[in-house]
């Protein structure tokens, strides 16, 4: 079988040794263990992040509770919300980036090996500042994660917590942007001979266009902080209403890097999912260049609905307007994504392992996030459900029953490339179905708890009617989620050590990657496949119907 | 269309799930641009007609918010209490809002310090109180009776406790009331509290509360003109009793931590005749 040989890099690729002891990973530019490395960073994240929920649980479980105080339960939430946004999802999908896009496009290294390396250790030492201010006497940040002036302004929250987050947040910021930039000089540049962006795999398409999303939205966010941290440290007027100044453009500032941050976090997944979904079902990715169109079109919406988080604020009804139209305009794309993955099962022989569960439960959850959010784009409904637990409903819909369950999708699917082993799929199973049962015993029920009045961000409530009922089954929920996850690194960490030997291809998928050994060596590949469609592998493995001849068949047609 | 989605989902996994045994790969369908366009139109349908009925609905409900006329009523929100006026009346009160039901009200909103935000579900929309801005809102309640709402936007450590009380009644009762606010407090009674009447004046606690009739007219915490008159104390958080109004004066941070009410360390005799003086002033 013919093979196209990757072509050396100009400069030979930094690290030659294949030791693997703590130092060499401490030093390490290879993306594969900076990707690692990057999922171990959210791991981490993400015990801290869940502890703290837990405990916001165990404070909410009856009206009137004295569990936590108003300023250790401020303080936890607004931790719960920075560390799962920036120190979890987001290393994860950088991470999960790094490690599969040079596999994916047939390279042997990202574009600037250092650079990679420098943006994961910016993002780490971001998180341990932010983390620190639990040392500091004053305790940590407790004006949200959204820090709204002036609550944010050292009048109103004096303590040096908000200072922590804005230096913090700066340095994952900029960790994330050098992240993006090199993602996109990488898929540029490095792809091999026959890739071209007509046969680029979904999944790093969707990476292609969030890099972008990240270039211009977090220089919008780091110079908020920037401006709030000298607001703070230099009593400059930026954000104080008393001095001139406007509370109103942090918002401004926050939401226009905010929102893009939600596809940020979503458009990798539908990449996963797409990579995912065809490959269970036996069938190719349904309406390619729709899926890819639509990614892109929500690209460029992103940028023109943030004010939708701030229907509240009384700017008059020709701008809400505007951005109602701006917001439900995202539905399209959105609608079409949706649609495209239940038409990839459609006719296929469909495999229900762990992955695939995720992956078509992914679809439903996030149509019932998609759903709860088009409720925001409807402003009279804002007008009520904004800032209630109907928001913390449909956030965690979007992020957890989308994001989450797309990258536990893709860790079932990955693991064995990046370890060489299979996660075991019967604790794997039990895992999903548990997940599957908390999340939605959690989240489902805020949605009417917003909608019967309760306010997000309260320490306590009154006892009002079912307000103590709803809220005792929701941290019943979050305890099963806890539980699921336990379950979880249970299974990684027996699986590592005796998991069933997974072989280089152990799913008969289609991509790049799987022509690598698992897990791939230092130098990813010494050959590979020849690319002449989306499906480099299919074409290998049944010449007889090659996917190639089709696209010919079809480029012919449309010639004559 | 979510019960679409959860169909087709639950649908196609049953069907197209793969059967034992079954090894072949399945027929390829890469595509379908009829379908594609299809889903792409009926999207844009929904979506449109979403967007038609939000623009009604939303002239509807805020047609001409800030029309050339003085509010019905102005309310301020502070850290964490609500100050009310009524610039028809001269009334000024906290946290337990009274309006004439059957009317429609122009409100105004304000903020005394940070971002809050004034939310009554069942008389309108929620509407944020933004310092150094105006916003205005129409509220209206078609009958009497006592709503409840709360602050909506995170405005700090106690946003928890504050919770908004607006009381409508008919008009003539409301107007009843309104001239009942205006009437000074009825005279101490008593050498109890005639001494907490002479504590609240040594004491400070005219810097910062107001109780008309006397020489206490600050605005930086809640009127206490007619507070014995009131259903709640601290913003809804308790019921106003003697009991609980002593639990407060005890130790305010002990019941409402973070609130800008220092602790005095009264003696018991003390609270005891503030207690005595303020719970009558009805």
């Amino acid at each position: 079988m013919e093979k196209v040989i990757v072509p050396e890099p100009h400069v030979p690729l930094p690290s030659g040794k294949t030791d693997r002891s703590l130092l060499q990973w401490m030093a390490s530019v290879d993306h594969k263990q900076l990707g690692i490395m990057y999922l171990l960073t959210a791991l981490l994240f993400f015990i801290a992040g869940g502890i703290e929920i837990l405990l916001i649980r165990i404070q909410l479980i009856t009206p009137d509770n004295t569990f936590l105080g108003p300023d250790l339960y401020n303080q936890l939430f607004t931790m719960h919300g920075t560390t799962m946004i920036f120190l979890v999802l987001m290393p994860t999908l950088i991470g999960l980036g790094v490690y599969l896009v040079p596999l994916m496009i047939g390279a042997n290294e990202m574009a600037f090996p250092r650079l990679n390396a420098f943006s994961l250790w910016m993002t780490l030492l971001g998180g341990l500042i932010l983390y620190f201010s639990f040392l500091d006497g004053g305790g940590a940040p407790a004006a949200g994660w959204f820090s709204y002036a002036p609550l944010s302004s050292s009048h109103y929250s004096s303590t040096k917590g908000v200072d922590y987050y804005c230096i913090g947040l700066i340095l994952t910021g900029i960790g994330s942007v050098t992240a993006a930039l090199n993602l996109v000089v990488t898929i540029l540049t490095l792809r091999i001979p026959g890739m071209d962006f007509r046969r680029l795999p979904v999944f790093v398409w969707m990476m292609f266009i969030t890099a972008f999303l990240i270039l211009a939205a977090f220089p919008v966010l780091n110079a908020g902080l920037v401006m709030l941290l000298i607001d703070r440290q230099l009593n400059a007027h930026f954000f104080s209403p008393a001095s001139g100044g406007s509370a109103i453009l942090w918002q401004h500032l926050f939401w226009a890097f905010g929102h893009p941050e939600v596809y940020i976090l979503a458009l990798p997944p539908f990449g996963i999912i797409s990579e995912v979904i065809p490959v269970f079902s036996r069938q190719p990715i349904f309406g390619y260049r729709f899926l890819i169109g639509s990614g892109i079109a929500i690209a460029l919406l992103a940028f023109g609905v943030w004010m939708h988080h701030m229907f509240a604020v009384g700017l008059g009804n020709p701008i809400n307007g505007f951005f109602a139209a701006g917001s439900m305009l995202i539905g399209i794309p959105t609608g079409i994504k949706v649609f495209n993955w239940i038409l990839t099962m459609r006719g296929g022989s469909i495999r229900f392992t762990t992955a695939m569960l995720f992956a078509a439960s992914f679809i439903v959850e996030f149509t019932i996030g998609g759903l709860s959010g088009i409720s925001f784009a409807l402003v009279p409904l804002d007008w009520q459900l904004t800032d209630t637990y109907y928001v913390v409903a449909h956030i965690h819909y979007v992020f957890l029953g989308g994001t989450l369950y797309a990258v536990f999708a893709g860790l079932f699917y990955w693991f064995p490339k990046i370890t060489g082993r299979k996660l075991s799929e019967r604790l794997g199973r039990i895992f999903f179905w548990l997940f599957f049962l908390g999340f939605n015993l959690t989240f489902m029920l805020q949605h009417v708890l917003g909608i019967l009045g309760m306010p997000r961000r309260v320490y306590t409530y009154p006892d009002l009617p079912y307000f103590g009922l709803l809220n005792l089954l929701s941290t019943v929920g979050a305890f099963l989620m806890a539980a699921s996850i336990g379950l979880f690194f249970w299974n990684i960490l027996t699986s590592l050590r005796k998991g069933e030997r997974a072989g280089d291809d152990p799913w008969n998928a289609w991509t790049l990657e799987w022509a690598s050994s698992s897990p791939p060596a230092l130098k990813n590949f010494d050959k590979v496949p020849p690319v002449r469609s989306l499906r480099p592998l299919w074409d290998l493995k049944h010449p007889e119907n090659p996917d190639w001849k089709n696209e010919k068949s079809k480029q012919t047609r449309n010639e004559k | 269309m979510l019960f679409l989605v959860i169909g087709l989902v639950v649908f196609y996994s049953l069907r197209y799930r793969r059967k034992a045994g079954e090894t072949d790969e399945p027929q390829q369908f890469h595509t379908h641009s009829g379908l594609e366009i299809g889903i792409l139109a009926a999207t844009t349908g929904v979506m449109g007609i979403f967007f038609f009925l939000t623009i009604t609905t939303m002239l509807a409900v805020n047609d001409n918010p800030a029309p050339d006329r003085p509010p019905d009523l102005v309310i301020i929100g502070h850290q964490w209490w609500w100050e009310a006026r009524y610039p028809n009346s001269g009334v000024v009160t906290a946290n337990e809002i009274h309006i004439p039901s059957g009317k429609r009200l122009l409100v105004e909103v304000r903020s005394a310090d940070v971002i809050h935000d004034w939310w009554v579900p069942e008389l309108g929309r929620k509407m944020d109180m933004i310092p150094g801005t105006a916003n205005h809102l129409w509220m209206e309640a078609r009958h009497p009776g006592t709503f409840l709402g709360t602050c909506s936007e995170f405005c700090g450590t106690q946003h928890a406790w504050m919770r908004i009380q607006v009381i409508a009644q008919a008009p003539d009762a409301f107007a009843a009331w309104e001239r009942a606010q205006l009437q000074k407090p009825t005279a101490v009674n008593g050498a109890v509290a005639a001494a907490g009447e002479t504590l609240f004046q040594q004491k400070t606690c005219a810097n910062c509360h107001a109780i008309a009739g006397t020489k206490a007219n600050a605005r930086i915490g809640p009127d206490l003109t007619h507070l014995g008159s009131r259903n709640t104390l601290l913003t809804g958080m308790l019921e106003n009793t003697p009991e609980n109004l002593t639990r407060w004066l005890d130790n305010p941070q002990q019941i409402k931590s973070g609130a800008h009410m220092p602790n005095f360390i009264f003696t018991k005799a003390e609270v005891e005749a503030l207690v005595e003086y303020l719970e009558h002033l009805d």
